[in-house]
């Protein structure tokens, strides 16, 4: 450890910035964040310290708000696949959420526009509950089939996040942050992301999909490695 | 644990191109391979890029 007016600079460094394109109706958004979770965690104490910011993608922005009709009718009008099939492909990916300790529930999911969800994440990050937010929201779709596209369901989920209720509905009335949402949608567009989850390290590592959590911890800790060796 | 949910999917549909492959766009970032079989969603379609797997 050095002393003397430099130690500052070898004690004390920034975290490493991950920055996430994601949509809150990505099923495998949300297992990438476990993922990502899990990853860090692998590293233990050795783990560097990270700031994780959430950027919005809309995978599927002509999805009315209010969508009659199951998960599987909707896949099966969109993708044009056999019921049978569609849920096929939900067993497969709700027993993949489930190794990543997720409770998906497909029969219960509300399928809608999730806009205003990325606006209610825009306006958490405003005020530094965006993580809290995030996982609130997630698993509001996939596990509490609740309905993350109406404002009154957001304000309330806004709340459960430790956010202030009549705040969270003014930015939603207002639209305050809808041009940050497609501000991100458009800096995906201009980064060539056309799918989601994508991961971005320090603004230079690109990592996509949801990747296991041990490619996470590696991509860290190559990262951090590569960090402390341009600081040394 | 072998479950039918961990089987993986085979039904071949087809994938939406990667991002910067197609030219149009490429990435700013280095892209770091990972695992072979991560999931990406696109629309309403989620898939391994490259291998052509659906799985919403």
């Amino acid at each position: 450890m050095p002393d003397g007016p430099d130690a500052f600079a070898f004690t004390v460094s920034t975290p490493i910035k991950i920055d996430i394109w994601s949509d809150i109706a990505c099923p495998w958004c949300y297992i990438g964040k476990r993922h990502l979770e899990a990853g860090i965690a692998s590293l233990g104490d050795d783990a560097p310290e990270v700031e994780i910011e959430y950027h919005s993608f809309e995978l599927a922005p002509d999805t009315p708000v209010d969508f009659e009709g199951s998960e599987v009718d909707f896949l099966a009008k969109h993708k044009g696949l056999p019921a049978e099939r569609v849920q096929q492909m939900l067993q497969h990916v709700t027993g993949v959420a489930a190794n990543a300790g997720l409770d998906y529930d497909f029969d219960a999911l509300k399928h809608t526009k999730t806009l205003k969800a990325h606006e209610l994440l825009h306006f958490a990050k405003a005020q530094g509950r965006q993580l809290e937010l995030s996982e609130v929201l997630f698993k509001a779709y996939f596990t509490d089939g609740r309905h993350v596209g109406r404002v009154d369901e957001l304000v309330e989920l806004a709340a459960e996040a430790g956010l202030d209720a009549d705040a969270a509905r003014e930015a939603l009335d207002s639209g305050r942050y809808a041009a940050d949402v497609q501000a991100d949608i458009a800096q995906a567009g201009a980064y060539g992301i056309n799918g989601v989850p994508f991961f971005v390290f320090e603004g230079k590592y690109g990592v996509s999909g949801a990747q296991p959590a041990e490619v996470f911890g590696q991509v860290l800790t190559q990262v951090a490695d590569e960090r402390d060796g341009a600081a040394a | 644990m072998t479950t039918e949910a961990d089987a993986p999917a085979t039904t071949p549909v087809e994938a939406p191109t990667p991002a910067g492959a197609d030219g149009a766009t490429a990435s700013p970032f280095t892209m770091l391979p990972g695992a072979a079989g991560a999931m990406v969603c696109e629309g309403d379609v989620c898939y391994v890029p490259g291998v052509a797997s659906d799985v919403e």
